[in-house]
């Protein structure tokens, strides 16, 4: 951690006692991001990455119970008071959405809606030149459209420039490209990178892409079952993983890229949060489970690299692999 | 047709995605909602001549004798006969109703048997008396089930949302004439706020006319406000689930904004067709509450034709009473529209 990060989360936990009970859907997460970095949280769907996203744009749900620290440009947002709370939601965080069919209101035109996000403090655009930062041409038909008027493409775009209609240091995109197919991907995906390197805004990026990951953010943190299992800068952890879930997911879709005959996969799939496992939670997938796994490993930093594992893999050629 | 449903359900991959200039929902270019503006407005008045066949055929088939109505139990058959003739009670059916339609196009109800008045001038007068009772009645339970559905729908499973639930539970069940009583109990009787029947015109000063409309409108309103509040908050808690609030609510827009100019405006598409069933039957409500309060309404005026054999007035009250309840569900079916143009476009298909 250094003077420059705008974002760091001091053991973060959170439960949702109504329907898990006293389990940590987010448990003891520790993480920092600096300003103007891109960082992406990877893991399989289940693993918290959005519950994580939203506890940082501090828009979780009313259901939830959150614990530790979130240390936004040197105060924490969990003590502040419901204002200044509002106060940052948009103006220092913006957050992009999956879903952006579900996440713009369907009975409200485009123009409206972004609208009431400029008549706020710290939006200098109107909805028109908001639209076309985000090279939406032919504004005045859309500014008058509903969402579903839009094609996809057009109203991630919308979300997009929802996002940074106020300037926001940090910018949250939870998997933005998910619901797109992959030439619409790639597109929206050359945007959030063209205006995060003009606008200077710290990205925290949550995917299940690897080759998204890999191309596009300079950090990773890899999730599973509500913990950080590994972080480190995004070319090394891929290269050379430590952890066996992230050798698992590299082998995984390195086996899908080369078409290799035989996909690779992880054996068994993410437990429900209720069944959680105490200690590692990735031990009943695992194949160097000892019984020391039982007590949980912590989340250790070496050099820019950490990772939370009693048996991690070794340094391997470069070649070796596979 | 297939693409235009695939945009409705929002499904998101076509091929064109994302090509600024290219307009994939070409169908709701011209939206057709005029069409079924202009398709609502002609078959209003067909619906009203249904209604209005049915009300003189019911009318007609039953056993009442306006004859012996208008010249009571002893007269003779042969002064029957005369007035049966005059009144061309002996023509073929169709004859009747034709006669009946023409004078109705006159806006000519036709004459009472019992009084005076002709049946126009009996409805004049009493029409007014139950418009403003079921406005008021409207108003209020309008005003309360937004506060309280919203109240209810913002509380979502704390003390404050059982309490309202309770509530309107309670007041959904209980039977109007019974709550009418227990109302004039407690304001006429044991406080000694409000008159315990009776009706002042506005222009015997307003404090007079309200204190005495205030009350059988609040216990008109009362079912009608529990009903709608059950419904406001259940489609308020829906669409506060949604996503699109979490988006409103994490650019940092204020709450009382997600609310108003979000949320409330699109859940208030169930609440409103809701409201223009209930306002039909509000008309029925008032028959009770007229009675219970002695209003010189509607109502009061139905009731009492009935029991004198008065057809003209039973046939001019139920044809004045469709006529405004068909005019309510036309309002209300264009207002539905404003709230939400996706239903007039499926609808116009």
């Amino acid at each position: 951690m250094n003077e420059k990060d705008i974002l760091r989360i001091q053991n973060l936990s959170v439960r949702f006692p109504r329907s898990y009970g006293q389990v940590s859907v987010l448990d003891n997460v520790n993480l920092s991001i600096g300003s103007g970095e891109r960082l992406a949280i990877v893991g399989e769907s289940g693993c918290g990455k959005s519950i994580l996203g939203l506890a940082v744009s501090d828009l979780l749900p009313s259901a939830a119970v959150s614990d530790g620290c979130i240390d936004f440009l040197g105060r924490d947002v969990r003590s502040m008071k419901k204002s200044q709370r509002r106060g940052i939601r948009g103006r220092g965080i913006g957050i992009i959405y999956q879903d952006a069919m579900t996440s713009l209101n369907p009975g409200m035109s485009i123009g409206s809606q972004l609208s009431q996000v400029c008549k706020r403090t710290g939006a200098e655009a109107t909805p028109a030149k908001l639209l076309e930062s985000v090279r939406l041409s032919d504004t005045q038909r859309i500014l008058r459209a509903k969402p579903y008027q839009l094609s996809g493409g057009q109203r991630q775009r919308v979300l997009i420039a929802l996002a940074l209609a106020r300037n926001p240091r940090l910018v949250v995109a939870d998997e933005p490209t998910t619901a797109l197919d992959v030439t619409v991907q790639a597109q929206i995906m050359e945007l959030l990178l063209n205006l995060q390197s003009n606008l200077r805004f710290a990205l925290l990026f949550i995917s299940h892409d690897l080759a998204l990951v890999s191309e596009f953010t300079q950090r990773i943190a890899i999730m599973y079952a509500g913990q950080i299992v590994e972080t480190g800068p995004t070319s090394e952890v891929l290269q050379d993983p430590r952890h066996p879930y992230t050798a698992g997911l590299v082998a995984a879709s390195v086996s899908l890229e080369k078409g290799a005959e035989e996909l690779k996969s992880i054996p068994g799939q993410v437990r429900r949060p209720e069944s959680f496992l105490e200690g590692c939670r990735f031990r009943d997938r695992c194949e160097r489970v000892t019984e020391r796994c039982s007590v949980r490993p912590i989340l250790e930093e070496h050099a820019s690299r950490g990772f939370a594992c009693y048996h991690p893999h070794v340094r391997l050629a470069s070649s070796g692999r596979n | 047709m297939p693409l235009t449903k695939d945009y409705i359900s929002g499904s998101r991959r076509t091929s064109a995605d994302d090509e600024p200039g290219v307009r994939p929902t070409r169908k709701y270019q011209k939206a057709p909602v005029w069409r079924f503006v202009a398709r609502r407005i002609v078959t209003a008045p067909i619906v009203l001549f249904g209604v209005i066949l049915l009300v003189f055929l019911i009318v007609d088939l039953s056993p009442n004798d306006p004859a012996r109505a208008s010249l009571g139990l002893f007269a003779s058959e042969e002064a029957r006969e005369r007035f049966a003739a005059a009144n061309g009670l002996d023509d073929p059916v169709w004859v009747r109703f034709w006669r009946f339609i023409v004078n109705l196009l006159h806006l000519d109800l036709g004459s009472s048997v019992v009084r005076p008045e002709p049946v126009a001038h009996l409805i004049g007068a009493a029409f007014p008396v139950t418009l403003q009772l079921m406005l008021l009645a409207t108003v209020i339970a309008v005003f309360l089930s937004l506060l309280l559905g919203v109240l209810a729908a913002q509380t979502d499973g704390r003390l404050v949302d059982r309490t309202i639930g309770g509530l309107a539970a309670l007041f959904q069940a209980a039977p109007p004439f019974w709550v009418g009583l227990m109302f004039i109990q407690l304001f006429a009787v044991a406080l000694g706020v409000l008159p315990s029947g009776g009706y002042f015109p506005i222009g015997d000063g307003v404090r007079y006319w309200f204190s005495s409309i205030i009350g059988p409108a609040t216990v008109l309103a009362l079912p009608f406000t529990a009903a709608m509040t059950r419904i406001v908050r259940a489609s308020v808690a829906d669409e506060l689930a949604k996503d699109y609030v979490r988006t409103a609510k994490g650019a940092g827009i204020p709450w009382s904004t997600i609310m108003v100019r979000n949320v409330l405006r699109n859940s208030l598409i169930s609440p409103v067709t809701v409201l223009g069933l209930y306002i039909g039957g509000l008309m029925s409500g008032a028959i009770v509450v007229e009675s219970v309060f002695n209003l010189p309404g509607m109502g009061t005026l139905l009731v009492s034709g009935a029991d004198q054999g008065d057809l003209g007035v039973v046939r001019g009250v139920a044809i004045v009473s469709a006529f405004v309840f068909v005019l309510v569900n036309l309002v209300v079916d264009l207002f539905y529209i404003l709230l939400n143009p996706r239903a007039a476009e499926a609808g116009a298909e």
